[in-house]
């Protein structure tokens, strides 16, 4: 774990397990999973769908749906275990301490209201200011995410922007008061390209200034490499390696990290074309996980102990760990990272 | 704006034309000559034919049908041959007390249909949803003319709480209302629990939640305010079959309006009251829609016509 002190730290998920009601019993989505957040530091949780990244989310902001079953595990925020707290006060946070931004803005904005009554919403309700202040408010936020000519924009509907500038509307009620922690699921997943950059930035420079702690939630990878500081690796329900972004990227501990980073087709410096590599097999059936490391059918250093033993989380130094019988000789394979 | 109303008033018209032409040629193609239903069957054919020519009915069709279009035009349609007054004169005599029937059935359905449907949707799968679902399936499938009779039986025959018809007294109105109230509370009830359950999966909702809105206002007005459009849409157009639905309930419960004055005129082959009330009626039912039509635009800002 890096050096923080205790001030710094901004939320502290341990050992958080969640699991959905169903038929035939619970089917556990999350399980093990620990990690934090700094003030001013922006943590990835990155996996493929399914594997449990927005499950992470919804129990940190109290939006699980009725099925959920939070099994265990504590979230510490602002000195409180939000999962002992009552939802009401978990809710209490959300807008205030905890904002969120979400995947899909085309369906994240209210359709009939205007853009200016839902983000004035948060200053009148969560702020008690009056319908001229909030309204001041609403089109200051709106400027602060580069919606040009703002004022005038606060009468629109979510219908009449693109979706670019929705999800610059969506920022804007995420960090309108200011939290202190800015989840992001999947930001730019729905976005065009070129306008997944000029979001990140935004939600850069928005963290900078506001000193805020980002949980940044995707399957980007080079998403995770440009904009944040550790990364935690997600696989069927479980954190398989975390660590510092630059560490992980250079020398993955995990095969299923490892996997997925040889997985981006090399543009940079190209020359011979080499075919894309691809990790074979599918994510597990979380009702029927299999025995041991759950990634075991799907690696290709699998040995006999994978089938049969749950690996630990190893300590790799630094912060930097993974959940693999053969991390240690992962991370030392020089021939494989030359 | 404008290009849209006018367009919507033009097939309403077109609507009210076709209405009265139905009614015109259904009313001469039943059995039963209206001299004869006055004169008795003892009457002459003289005799007949006499009355037939006082009322213009001795006119080739073609020639009638173009006198009542045109003078519908200035709501004459000419003089009830049973009550002896201008057909519009008894139209609009009874006319308020179907308004106010309806009215009262209308505003009873909204307050007690809305409410109950979105507690339903709240409850979703609880015991209070399932009686309430079956209430509202209930509710939509009796006939009103056996609620009306089962109503009376109860509670005027048995209990002696209110009257069992006619418009005497101000309580009057209760029976009819809820009889007539019940069909379009059920559908309100079933669309307000199935709106609302499918906005509140919406994920604005989750949005509106994590704004830290309180459960109420998420509820209440981010789900509630888009379970309007659909809500909205029906029970604009099952105001219509209200008044319809009036025809029934007033002549079960003697209720002095428009549709038990159409029933009585039928009977009596009373063309002149038949065509003023039926053309009323339709009148009433395409304002009713270009109404919902515009209010439409105004819960919906994607539809909304921009001029």
């Amino acid at each position: 774990m890096p050096p923080a002190t205790p001030s710094e730290r901004c939320l502290t998920v341990s050992d958080l397990a969640v699991g959905f009601a169903a038929r035939g019993g619970t089917i556990l989505a999350l399980e093990d999973i620990s990690f934090h957040v700094d003030a001013g530091e922006t943590l990835s949780l990155l996996g493929e769908s399914g594997s449990g990244k927005s499950v992470s989310a919804q129990a940190i902001m109290a939006l699980l749906p009725d099925t959920a079953v939070v099994s265990s595990g504590t979230v510490r925020f602002d000195g409180k275990d939000l999962l002992a707290l009552p939802r009401r006060e978990t809710r209490r946070l959300c807008g205030t301490e905890m904002g969120m931004v979400f995947q899909d803005p085309l369906t994240a904005l209210n359709p009939v209201f205007t853009v200016g009554d839902q983000i004035a919403e948060l200053f009148r309700v969560r702020q008690g200011l009056g319908r001229r202040a909030a309204r001041e408010a609403a089109a200051d936020v709106i400027d602060t995410v580069g919606i040009p000519d703002a004022r005038r924009r606060l009468g629109n509907y979510p219908h009449q922007f693109s979706g670019g500038m929705r999800q610059r509307l969506v920022i804007a009620m995420a960090i309108a008061l200011k939290p202190r922690l800015l989840i992001a699921d999947e930001p730019t997943t729905a976005l065009d390209v070129t306008v997944q950059a000029q979001i990140m930035d935004l939600l850069g420079r928005l963290q900078r200034e506001h000193n805020m702690a980002m949980l940044l939630i995707t399957h980007d990878l080079g998403v995770v490499a440009d904009v944040t500081d550790r990364v935690a690796v997600m696989y069927s329900g479980r954190i398989v390696e975390t660590g510092d972004v630059r560490r992980v990227y250079d020398r993955p501990g995990h095969p299923y990290t490892r996997g997925l980073l040889a997985s981006v087709p090399a543009t940079a410096g190209g020359g011979k074309h080499q075919p894309l590599a691809t990790i074979g097999g599918l994510p597990p059936n979380p009702q029927r996980r299999p025995q041991g490391c759950t990634f075991h059918p799907r690696c290709p250093f699998a040995q006999d102990i994978c089938r049969t033993e749950r690996p630990p989380m190893v300590d790799l130094g630094n912060g930097h760990g993974a959940t693999c019988h053969f991390a240690r000789e992962m991370v030392a394979d020089d021939r494989l990272f030359a | 704006m404008p290009a849209y109303l006018l367009g919507r008033l033009g097939s309403a018209l077109l609507v009210v034309l076709g209405a009265a032409t139905i009614v015109f040629l259904a009313m001469r193609a039943i059995p039963g000559d209206p001299a004869v239903v006055m004169l008795g069957v003892s009457a002459t054919p003289e005799q007949v034919a006499a009355l037939r020519a006082d009322w213009g009915l001795d006119a080739p069709l073609p020639v009638q049908y173009l006198n009542f279009l045109t003078r519908m035009v200035v709501l004459d349609f000419g003089q009830s041959i049973r009550l002896g007054m201008p057909a519009m004169q008894a139209v609009s005599q009874t006319l308020p007390y179907t308004i106010y029937l309806a009215l009262v059935a209308f505003a009873l359905a909204l307050l007690v249909g809305f409410p109950l449907g979105v507690f339903s949707a709240l409850q979703r799968g609880k015991a209070a949803d399932k009686l309430i679902s079956l209430f509202s399936l209930a509710g939509q499938s009796l006939p009103s003319f056996w609620v009306g009779i089962m109503l009376v039986l109860l509670l005027s025959r048995t209990l002696h709480i209110l009257p069992s018809g006619g418009a005497g007294s101000p309580e009057a109105v209760l029976l009819p209302a809820v009889t007539l109230a019940l069909p379009l509370l059920s559908v309100i009830v079933r669309l307000v629990r199935s709106g609302l359950l499918e906005s509140m999966g919406e994920p604005y909702i989750q949005t509106a939640r994590a704004k830290g809105l309180g459960e109420t206002r998420v509820v209440g007005v981010h789900g509630v305010r888009n379970m309007l459009i659909p809500v909205v849409t029906v029970v604009g157009l099952e105001l219509g079959t209200l008044l319809g639905g009036a025809v029934i309930v007033e002549t079960v419960f003697a209720w002095p309006g428009l549709g038990r004055l159409l029933i009585d005129s039928i009977a009596a082959r009373d063309y002149a009251v038949v065509q003023a009330s039926v053309v009323m009626l339709v009148l009433f039912f395409v304002s009713i829609n270009i109404v919902v039509d515009l209010l439409y635009g105004v819960l919906d800002p994607r539809v909304r016509v921009d001029g």
